[in-house]
């Protein structure tokens, strides 16, 4: 369902970084369309894409030059203008240019699908390059920093948000591209778990069962007579002892 | 005991197309003995190499060279292998408080280079330091600039390959940026890290390569995770030993 949806969105942003492969859903999202191809190669050689397209009508350019756009040889066909690295983009023509070039590829009526590719690991630290890349697209792929195969999507149509995360896999038998959505099972409110001594060290300190019964039984000598009443305590100072019958503690003012 | 790493990045092979291989230097590790490595096999072949310096002199490559048992001066001299220190270059001109822009360093660059290509018809480039020209006074752009145009010049050659070296710093800085960057345009990506729990007798670090290009081939292309493989390495006086996890 996500993929249908993607497929509808006029402009996506995908997010990745490079330990990623994102040609399986880029070659998904273009299908079996008849319109025209613009790339614009600022990371990759043309001939890279030539060969992943090579049954579709393509043009490659490895640079924005705002002519790149009208310039259609067949007016009766659509254009799917894809730019495959626009960090490359911002930083050949200012990021300001860059999203201002962006904006006039949204408004061209000849283009029906923008795919923007963004790195996000090639993102400089005060770069809103991200920010308002994430405000201008209706679509958003974002893959997860440490699972290949995971995505969040995100789509804005017709005034309503949509929000997935969803697992991505490929069916050779099929030859189709899947995406699964994630389902999170309700997570019980636990109490947090109680710090047992006994995982703190290294030895061993609290006593099993055994142990405690063992200790339960045994009769100390002389607990007996104390609870009798008839434990008391004999002392008879010393020849040199001054004993002293006044409370030493007489001076606190307790 | 280099044909082990020259083989795990592919130079022993020889393509179509020109290559791009980008060594990323993580945790302080220092990736130096695979230029070491690389130019013992380029002197032995007579291959022509173009070494962009900005970190490492030629007197220092020359010292591990012998070490090795092969003799860096001696090509240097014969001309097939120009060492360019592009350190010293912009070193001296900030001492002599002369600006010299990116595009002045990129057409002195690719003057070398053509006349290389044009006296030995295949040269192989390795740029030493890439993140060194940040501490020259080069923003992010600049850098960007000249790698991208030497980029694209070794694509448009045949048979050649790029080397480029970039230290990474930390995670946030202006480094990380640059060596994703380049990451991006290989085709290969050497991750060379040091150990995380300190020194050892027995391995200097990891080794990780990821075939970054192979996704573009049909066989690769619905593979969602690169292929790489997963190295330690020993340096010793002579070479590099590369290990199988587990194995030391």
């Amino acid at each position: 369902m996500s993929l249908f949806k993607l497929k509808t969105v006029p402009t996506l942003l995908i997010e990745d970084d490079c330990n990623k492969n994102i040609l399986p859903i880029i070659t998904e999202l273009i299908g079996n369309t008849d319109c025209i191809l613009k790339i614009f190669c600022y990371e990759q050689p043309v001939h890279c894409w030539q060969s992943i397209f090579k049954e579709k009508s393509i043009q490659c350019f490895k640079e924005f030059q705002k002519e790149d756009c009208t310039r259609i040889t067949d007016k009766s066909k659509k254009v799917i203008c894809i730019i495959d690295s626009v960090n490359q983009m911002a930083l050949d023509m200012s990021w300001d240019e860059c999203l201002r070039n962006i904006k006039n590829l949204q408004n061209d009526c000849s283009i029906i699908k923008l795919i923007i590719v963004l790195h996000t690991d090639c993102i400089p630290n005060a770069s809103k390059l991200r920010v308002n890349l994430n405000h201008m697209a209706n679509g958003i792929i974002t893959y997860d920093s440490k699972n290949c195969y995971k995505v969040s999507i995100q789509i804005k149509k017709n005034g309503k948000f949509f929000k997935s995360e969803e697992m991505i896999s490929y069916d050779r038998m099929a030859s189709t591209l899947k995406l699964t959505p994630i389902v999170k099972a309700d997570k019980k409110v636990q109490e947090p778990e109680k710090i047992s001594p006994g995982n703190l060290t290294t030895f061993k300190i609290e006593m099993d069962q055994t142990q405690q019964l063992e200790k339960h039984k045994l009769k100390l000598p002389y607990m007996s007579k104390i609870k009798e009443g008839q434990g008391k305590v004999y002392y008879e100072p010393d020849a040199v002892d001054d004993w002293d019958d006044e409370d030493p503690d007489d001076d606190l003012d307790i | 005991m280099t044909s082990d790493l020259l083989t795990s990045l592919q130079l022993d092979k020889t393509f179509d197309s020109s290559r791009i291989i980008v060594v990323k230097e993580l945790n302080g590790c220092d990736s130096s003995f695979i230029t070491s490595c690389v130019l013992g096999h380029c002197v032995k072949n007579k291959n022509a190499v173009f070494v962009i310096s900005a970190h490492h002199s030629l007197q220092h490559y020359h010292n591990v060279g012998l070490k090795m048992n092969y003799n860096l001066q001696k090509s240097v001299d014969s001309g097939i292998i120009n060492f360019y220190d592009v350190g010293e270059v912009i070193t001296n001109s900030i001492l002599d408080n002369k600006c010299l822009t990116s595009q002045e360093i990129w057409l002195k660059i690719k003057e070398i280079l053509l006349e290389m290509h044009k006296k030995f018809n295949s040269v192989n480039v390795i740029f030493d330091g890439v993140s060194h020209l940040f501490d020259l006074q080069l923003n992010i752009r600049q850098v960007n600039e000249i790698c991208k145009e030497l980029i694209d010049l070794i694509r448009s050659l045949s048979n050649s390959y790029l080397i480029l070296q970039c230290n990474v710093a930390c995670d946030d800085d202006i480094t990380y940026v640059l060596a994703n960057l380049l990451s991006h345009k290989a085709n290969t990506l050497a991750e060379v890290e040091s150990l995380s729990s300190g020194l050892s007798a027995d391995v200097s670090g990891h080794l990780n390569i990821k075939y970054l290009s192979n996704k573009y081939e049909n066989e690769h292309r619905y593979i969602f995770e690169p292929r790489s493989a997963q190295y330690l390495f020993k340096l010793f006086d002579r070479g590099v030993k590369l290990l199988a996890p587990g194995t030391v």
